[in-house]
């Protein structure tokens, strides 16, 4: 009699069973799950760095960023303090003054192009008598 | 297989905290499949250390790409086709075949010598068409003999269609039954 084909034939499998290599003893199997495990920590771990979270980062790198920030906070007060300390004159305040003789000094508008470009000169220029 | 839901649930709990990295989780799913893994690549390769690697290579393979990998569906299908994937390669790549250990207990009804020796020779007979067998073709026959997968998973594990798996099937039960034929009194 042919078995049935959709199902498993009992025969064979008895016959193809007897041919099975002889399954690994239990001491053999829990040294492979060992194995497997010693071998995929630094995968594990990998993958637990890859999902820190950014506060994780932050503590991580606590230790270098904090002396680092203390120092760059430093230098920043330095550099304020002597920038404030020895700065130059304003350069608007020279301007100013050029203005205001330009508008108080009563000489003829060509001349005052040039009194308002080389101010001390066109001042030195302009005759007292020419005031009007 | 059937897998209830709390089943399910656990494993996509596994799964997830595996990809965060967590070694216990990934120590679970190890003692969870690793039977399986190794009966399977055992049927693969026919040799004990080389199952092993095979079935350890499979593991972090699997570890290493579970990005990749769905959540919502069954993890051993999954990993059963990366041992089935690279064992294939690794048998078609080995050179010489494993030779099987025959078993001497042929049957309870204490033959006689002469009958022993007909038995023996019977199954070494057995035992050759077997290992001539395409590696496939000796695979659907062993999961679907052996291991009580059906057609489509065995198509499914083997990336082929089920008509294929079923023709292996029949070409493949057809040989083995002549072989084993002589020790049943009777042609198939």
């Amino acid at each position: 009699m042919r078995p049935n084909d959709s199902n498993p034939d009992r025969d064979l499998a008895r016959a193809l069973r007897r041919l099975d290599p002889p399954a690994p003893t239990p001491a053999q199997m829990s040294a492979l799950a060992r194995r497997i495990m010693s071998r995929a920590v630094p995968l594990l771990d990998a993958r637990r760095r890859g999902a820190a979270t950014w506060w994780e980062y932050a503590a991580a790198w606590a230790g270098t960023l904090l002396p680092l920030g203390v120092a760059a906070a430093f230098v920043a007060a330095a550099c304020l303090v002597w920038t404030s300390t020895d700065r130059p004159a304003r350069p608007h305040a020279i301007e100013r003054a050029a203005l205001l003789r330009v508008v108080t000094h009563p000489a003829a508008s060509p001349e005052l192009v040039d009194f308002v470009l080389d101010a001390p000169v066109a001042e030195r220029s302009i005759p007292a008598g020419a005031a009007r | 297989m059937l897998r209830t839901t709390d089943e399910s649930d656990r494993e996509r709990e596994l799964l997830a905290r595996v990809r965060g990295g967590e070694r216990e989780e990934f120590g679970e799913l190890v003692d969870r499949y690793l039977p399986r893994a190794m009966a399977l690549a055992m049927r693969l390769l026919r040799h004990r250390e080389d199952a092993e690697d095979l079935v350890q290579d499979a593991f972090l393979s699997a570890l290493q790409h579970i990005d990749s990998f769905d959540l919502s569906r069954p993890f051993w299908p999954w990993l059963s086709r990366i041992i089935v994937n690279r064992g294939l390669d690794l048998a078609s790549a080995r050179s010489t075949r494993a030779t099987y250990a025959l078993d001497e207990q042929v049957s309870d009804a204490r033959p006689s010598p002469a009958e022993k020796t007909e038995q023996n020779e019977i199954r070494e007979h057995f035992r050759q068409t077997l290992a001539a067998l395409p590696e496939r073709r000796r695979l659907v026959v062993q999961l679907f003999e052996l291991d009580g997968f059906s057609v489509a998973e065995i198509a499914k594990l083997l990336d082929s269609s089920p008509a294929t798996v079923r023709w292996h099937l029949h070409v493949a039960r057809r040989q083995l039954r002549n072989a084993l034929a002589p020790l049943h009194g009777g042609d198939e």
